[in-house]
């Protein structure tokens, strides 16, 4: 198929295509539930991780155990969330889509499933270590030195396979979203080979570690969750509106755009510090060129949905999928800000930081998988999501949390920075300032906690089969009568 | 382009060079870079060496002792999750005016504290610039904790003086509350130990406030980690004249 093809409808679907769908879902049934489950388990465990060591930044004594100090929690925190969780999550989304957009089966779900298990082992021993007292100061690295040829072997055993189906795929058009998984692949092992080569082995870095751990975490952030978050968007959008990406020259534009210039970004973090200056700078420029390539992706995906808003309003993934996508507008757009010059005199080393990363992590990244395992399980468990009403608490809360939690970092790290900001004063002005806004994440991350809770539980009964066996999918609300023709028109296309 | 190699070519060609340009290249620079030594000449020089600031003709002087090893405890225990130890310039933040973040701890000098630079962590496996700025900057805490031995001449004097501030130190570690109600760090029980006390007791026994002393006979002492990290953040001295081959600056010309 040319490219013209992709302005056509989408083709009808053929029994063969059903049945092949069907052969697809059961061979890759194992590996994708495993990785969800285990991933879900350790968003639970990251959340209160993230509870902890929020409630340990206001109240130092809380608990009284060494263990759990800030400077061991906050990063035993962030590790779990992004290896424990969002790796997982992401490899059980790449697992399963390319195998469907290939179309092929996965032939060895046993080998992804151990490798799965050493995954998780490593993650275990990696966030063990930090609360034990053996963690490293490298931004997102912290786990103790042993770790990463684990978690390096473990991603490789399986995005090896990923690479295998590609090149096995049928042959014919290549899908937006298989680029983005392709590059999501390889983009992993090079950056964690990369970092973890100049800091844990060659070692003696200097102040070239900080600028190195920087480009290692931003490019994480831009080189890996942002490409498997958008491939399972540029899946599922089409698919459940029905129609095809609006642009695709545009979709693939777009791409070659984040790849050429999110490699360059990271250091901007380090305005200031004492690196040679070009290198905070080609950095900050690259993270606010990076804006373009975003535009272009939200416009495309804007388009796309246009005329079938009514369907965010209803379907789990839609609803999920599209507020990642804007949770991507508002990482890329404060990444952008705070590599601003002017503006890191106030936001340089402070909470604005993690309110890019949680953006990033969570109000993206996060959100599009939920979307994806709505998507998903339904269609390897072979039954439907047991109550609407649970997806929905699950939404709103998370939704409401982590809007909260970002816009509370924001306003905290901006009033501490300007608390500092004054020749004589000490720390203890911003101390005070930034507490209500940490007191408020307090309760940000009880609400993440329920929602997560709800959200394991309800995956745990599918994974278990105790889903609904039979009946229309489990939308978030009833559609009004009115609606119904137009949905059943758009479902059916969805199950494409 | 719709072929595997094809992709990995361009995506190679895409991620190599940036990894080249700030990866490899800033490492290769770290690597190269060697400690610089002064000039006696040099502005500011003589005086430090008086001073017996100076430790070496080099800057900067050598790791000693227990230093490296306090290092490791410091980013062990995640300090730099909240401490940074950048002092920036003026165009990026306030820090150089900031009141005892560099040599002078009263800020009555008009001098402002010196940025820092790459030759400050040159001794470093990963320069602790830090994540976040929670608590003050660290990159001179030195003067900080070496206590006020401004007017002491006599060596008793400054060794009771530098004892004393020492066992502040030790105090904030322990129970950062103790010292400022607001602050927001933990304590590190774990860095200290506990032990029967015997005869007047140790020097560096903990001076702590009634809520916080231990049971009668007893006394609290920082363990090999905690004086190890003692060490290492006494030794955080930035603030020092640079020699004239790194800020190229001018010797001033001798009046007549």
């Amino acid at each position: 198929m040319s490219q013209e093809d992709q302005s056509q409808p989408l083709p009808d679907v053929t029994p063969e295509d059903i049945l092949q769908r069907a052969a697809i879902d059961r061979s890759t049934r194992l590996p994708v539930l495993f990785f969800f489950t285990s991933a879900a388990a350790w968003l639970l465990a990251a959340t209160l991780l993230g509870l902890i060591s929020s409630i340990k930044l206001v109240a130092p004594g809380f608990l009284g155990i060494d263990w759990l100090n800030y400077g061991r929690s906050q990063p035993a925190f962030l590790n779990a969330l992004l290896y424990g969780w969002a790796f997982q999550a992401g490899l059980g989304v790449m697992i399963w889509m390319m195998a469907r957009l290939c179309r092929t089966e996965l032939k060895n779900p046993i080998t992804l499933v151990v490798a799965g298990h050493f995954w998780n082992a490593g993650v275990a021993a990696g966030v063990t270590g930090i609360l034990a007292g053996y963690g490293t100061a490298m931004k997102w690295l912290e786990f103790p030195s042993f770790v990463w040829p684990i978690l390096l072997v473990s991603y490789s055993m399986i995005v090896v396979w990923l690479v295998v189906m590609f090149s096995a795929r049928r042959k014919g058009h290549v899908f937006i979203s298989q680029w983005y998984l392709l590059a999501a692949c390889f983009s992993f092992p090079w950056l964690y080979l990369t970092a973890n080569l100049f800091l844990n082995v060659f070692k003696q870095t200097g102040v070239s570690g900080p600028a190195i751990a920087s480009w290692y975490s931003n490019n994480i952030l831009f080189l890996w969750l942002v490409p498997v978050g958008l491939a399972s968007a540029y899946f599922i959008i089409p698919k459940v509106v029905g129609k095809p990406i609006h642009s695709y020259p545009l979709a693939l534009l777009a791409f070659w755009g984040l790849v050429a210039i999110a490699p360059w970004t990271g250091a901007q973090e380090l305005i200031g510090g004492p690196l040679p200056a070009w290198i905070p700078s080609i950095a900050g420029a690259a993270q606010i060129l990076l804006l373009v390539p975003m535009l272009a992706i939200a416009f495309n995906h804007y388009l796309t949905v246009k005329g079938s808003h009514k369907l965010v309003e209803l379907s789990p993934s839609l609803r999920f999928t599209f507020f990642g996508s804007i949770g991507y507008v508002v990482t890329s757009v404060s990444a952008a800000l705070l590599s601003s010059m002017t503006l890191s005199r106030y936001t340089g080393f402070s909470f604005t930081q993690d309110a890019v990363a949680m953006s990033g992590i969570y109000m993206f990244f996060t959100m599009s998988m939920f979307g994806a395992i709505y998507f998903i399980v339904p269609r390897i468990t072979g039954c439907e999501w047991i109550s609407g009403g649970r997806i929905r608490f699950h939404f709103w809360w998370s939704a409401y949390a982590c809007i909260s939690l970002c816009v509370l970092l924001l306003a905290a790290g901006f009033s501490h920075g300007a608390a500092t900001d004054h020749w004589d004063s000490d720390m203890s002005g911003a101390i005070t300032f930034s507490k209500g806004y940490l007191i408020g994440r307090i309760l940000a991350w009880v609400f993440l906690a329920a929602a997560n809770a709800v959200f394991l539980h309800h995956l745990s009964l599918m994974v278990c089969n105790r889903g609904r066996k039979a009946g229309e999918a489990t939308l978030i609300h009833q559609p009004a009568p009115y609606d119904q023709a137009e949905l059943v028109i758009t479902t059916e296309r969805a199950e494409a | 382009m719709n072929s595997l190699k094809n992709f990995v070519l361009i995506l190679g060609a895409c991620f190599l060079v940036p990894t080249w340009c700030m990866v490899a290249q800033p490492y290769a620079a770290e690597r190269k870079r060697q400690p610089v030594p002064y000039k006696m000449e040099e502005p500011g020089v003589r005086a430090a060496f008086d001073d017996g600031a100076l430790k070496g003709l080099f800057y900067p002087s050598e790791f000693a002792g227990d230093r490296k090893r306090g290092e490791l405890i410091y980013s062990r225990e995640g300090c730099a999750q909240c401490h940074t130890q950048v002092i920036r310039p003026d165009y990026a933040g306030i820090d150089q005016f900031k009141k005892s973040w560099g040599k002078d701890q009263e800020g009555k000098e008009i001098k402002p504290t010196r940025q820092t630079v790459m030759w400050d962590y040159l001794h470093e496996d990963f320069a602790m610039l830090g994540q976040r700025r929670i608590g003050p900057d660290l990159a001179n805490a030195g003067y900080r904790f070496e206590g006020n031995l401004a007017g002491l001449t006599k060596p008793e004097e400054i060794a009771a003086e530098k004892a004393r501030a020492l066992n502040d130190f030790y105090l904030y570690l322990f129970a950062p509350r103790a010292r400022h109600e607001w602050s927001s760090s933990p304590g590190f029980r774990h860095l200290f130990v506990t032990r029967p006390k015997e005869g007047q007791g140790s020097i560096d026994a903990l001076k702590l406030p009634a809520n916080l002393a231990p049971a009668g006979g007893m006394e609290i002492v920082p363990s090999s980690e905690a004086r190890a990290l003692a060490e290492y953040v006494l030794g955080l001295k930035r603030d020092q004249p640079l020699p004239v081959s790194i800020t190229g600056a001018q010797p001033p010309k001798e009046s007549k």
